[in-house]
């Protein structure tokens, strides 16, 4: 089916003349392209949701090894060694070691972050391009279809008319719009909590601790700001989120080990997610396409 | 003679094979139980606001991820039962052809009690199949009842030491010995008999 074969942006151009208010022959027009957009753009949400899982996967696994290798590394001191103790500098040796791999941990962990905000930025950006506006080229005499609004009389929504057999774009574009809520508030979980976990380790060299409006790395701004989750230079505190604990926090001890233990359970149930419903969504949206979303 | 020997001999072959899913079925079971026992031993950690920390922030973390939590014990619950239902299919399956085979013996061809004690070449007696297939019967039936009451008995409440116990019975399935086992497959005829030459 060509919706697998998704190029999202560029639309097919129809034959025939342009009109601004759905007529039954505009509507006959816009409805291929739109239908050929919404497959593309489903099609995306899937590819980024199942980017988004496995990266979140991945990350659990680098936040649990780096959160052993930590805790490894500070119980070192009194770990008893049985006949090995006697070796010159080897506790100093095992710590540099469990700090050499804290470190690739905190790298991996970085980069599954990444690429749990990449997703998350396609999700949204594909969840922003359901709607198909008509467009009236002046050097050709067919209607295009874009992703843009020229006209302002036209809301790209085909008069809210079904775009299949039920669902009107507004319906898409809400179920669109639930998948990206849950993601966006389970990135900015996890963004907490990597925050939290790269701290650790700050904590014991020279640099100060990580705070909600620093960076992570370069460039995660440009890509919030890009899906409108942060603003200008403010990197906001989500909304609801008790600024005050946050701020608490800098008293500055290395989390105990329950602690530890709740980031990585928080992290492994990706709390916000509601799985059955997402299976739900996707159903539901390729029934009506009659595509496989799954 | 010989011919219902050897027919009786094929119906334990076939209740043993259904038994070799058995300890498949084991490893499952174990595994999801080790889940939820992961699980359930998280669970007063989790409970206590003070071991959030930095997500203290996050307005309801707490309620929400205990309710993930429950929810996934739920699920393991659930194919826990499913796993279970197996071990009984299992078991019915062996009672059914322990009645089968009894009735074939002594319902429609009269056998009398000496035929059924009589050994033909290096088959085993009737009476002495029988037996096993009765024994067979008997223990994987025990042995579904504990695994049945032990996962009624294990709940998010469960302590740490009941769930060791608990684990402890489930690896060791006390209601079938390893030698039983044995026996069931020189019943069988699938080992190699030992034959004592004159």
């Amino acid at each position: 089916m060509e919706a697998y074969a998704a190029t999202p942006v560029r639309r097919p151009s129809e034959p025939s003349s342009p009109s601004p208010t759905p007529s039954p022959s505009s509507l006959r027009q816009w409805r291929p392209a739109a239908q050929r957009n919404l497959r593309n753009q489903w099609s995306r949400l899937l590819a980024a949701k199942a980017r988004w899982l496995a990266a979140a996967t991945d990350g659990r696994s680098h936040a649990s090894a780096l959160v052993n290798a930590h805790l490894s590394r500070s119980y070192m001191p009194e770990m008893d060694l049985g006949v090995l103790k006697d070796m010159p500098g080897i506790r100093d040796k095992a710590s540099a070691k469990l700090a050499h791999k804290e470190l690739q941990c905190r790298e991996m962990l970085l980069s599954a972050y990444k690429e749990m905000v990449l997703s998350v930025s396609d999700l949204v950006k594909a969840s922003r391009g359901m709607r198909c506006f008509s467009k009236l080229s002046s050097s050709s005499p067919l209607i295009c279809f874009t992703d843009c609004q020229d006209d302002l009389n036209d809301s790209g929504d085909g008069g809210g008319a079904p775009v299949y057999k039920w669902f009107s774009m507004l319906e898409f574009e809400n179920f669109a719009q639930e998948l990206v809520e849950m993601f966006v508030s389970e990135l900015q979980l996890k963004r907490l909590i990597v925050l939290e976990l790269l701290s650790i380790n700050l904590k014991e060299g020279v640099d100060p601790s990580l705070e909600w409006s620093d960076e992570l790395y370069d460039g995660e701004q440009y890509e919030f700001q890009s899906i409108g989750l942060s603003s200008g230079d403010s990197w906001q505190l989500p909304e609801n989120w008790r600024g005050d604990v946050l701020q608490a926090r800098r008293s500055g001890h290395t989390p105990s080990h329950e602690v530890l233990q709740v980031y990585l359970t928080s992290w492994l149930a990706n709390v916000n997610i509601k799985m059955s419903r997402i299976d739900e969504i996707f159903e539901l949206v390729g029934e009506e396409m009659q595509i496989k979303l799954c | 003679m010989e011919a219902v020997v050897r027919k009786v001999q094929q119906r334990v072959r076939k209740a043993r094979e259904e038994t070799e899913r058995w300890d498949d079925l084991n490893s499952r079971f174990l595994s999801q139980f080790s889940n939820a026992a992961a699980i359930i031993a998280r669970l007063p950690v989790l409970g206590d606001a003070k071991n959030y920390g930095v997500l203290g922030c996050v307005p309801n973390v707490r309620e929400d991820l205990l309710g993930k939590q429950m929810e996934s014990l739920e699920l393991i619950f659930v194919s826990m039962r499913e796993t279970l239902e197996e071990f009984s299919g299992i078991a019915k399956g062996l009672n059914k052809a322990l009645r089968n085979t009894n009735q074939m013996v002594r319902g429609g061809s009269t056998l009398t009690a000496k035929q059924l004690q009589l050994q033909v070449g290096i088959l085993p007696t009737i009476a002495y199949c029988l037996d096993g297939l009765q024994t067979l019967s008997d223990m994987h039936q025990a042995e579904y009842a504990l695994k049945s009451s032990v996962i009624s008995l294990l709940t998010w409440k469960s302590s740490s030491s009941d769930i060791a116990a608990l684990r402890q019975l489930l690896v060791d399935q006390p209601n079938i010995p390893k030698d039983e086992g044995m026996k069931a497959r020189e019943l069988s005829g699938s080992m190699d008999p030992i034959v004592v030459s004159l």
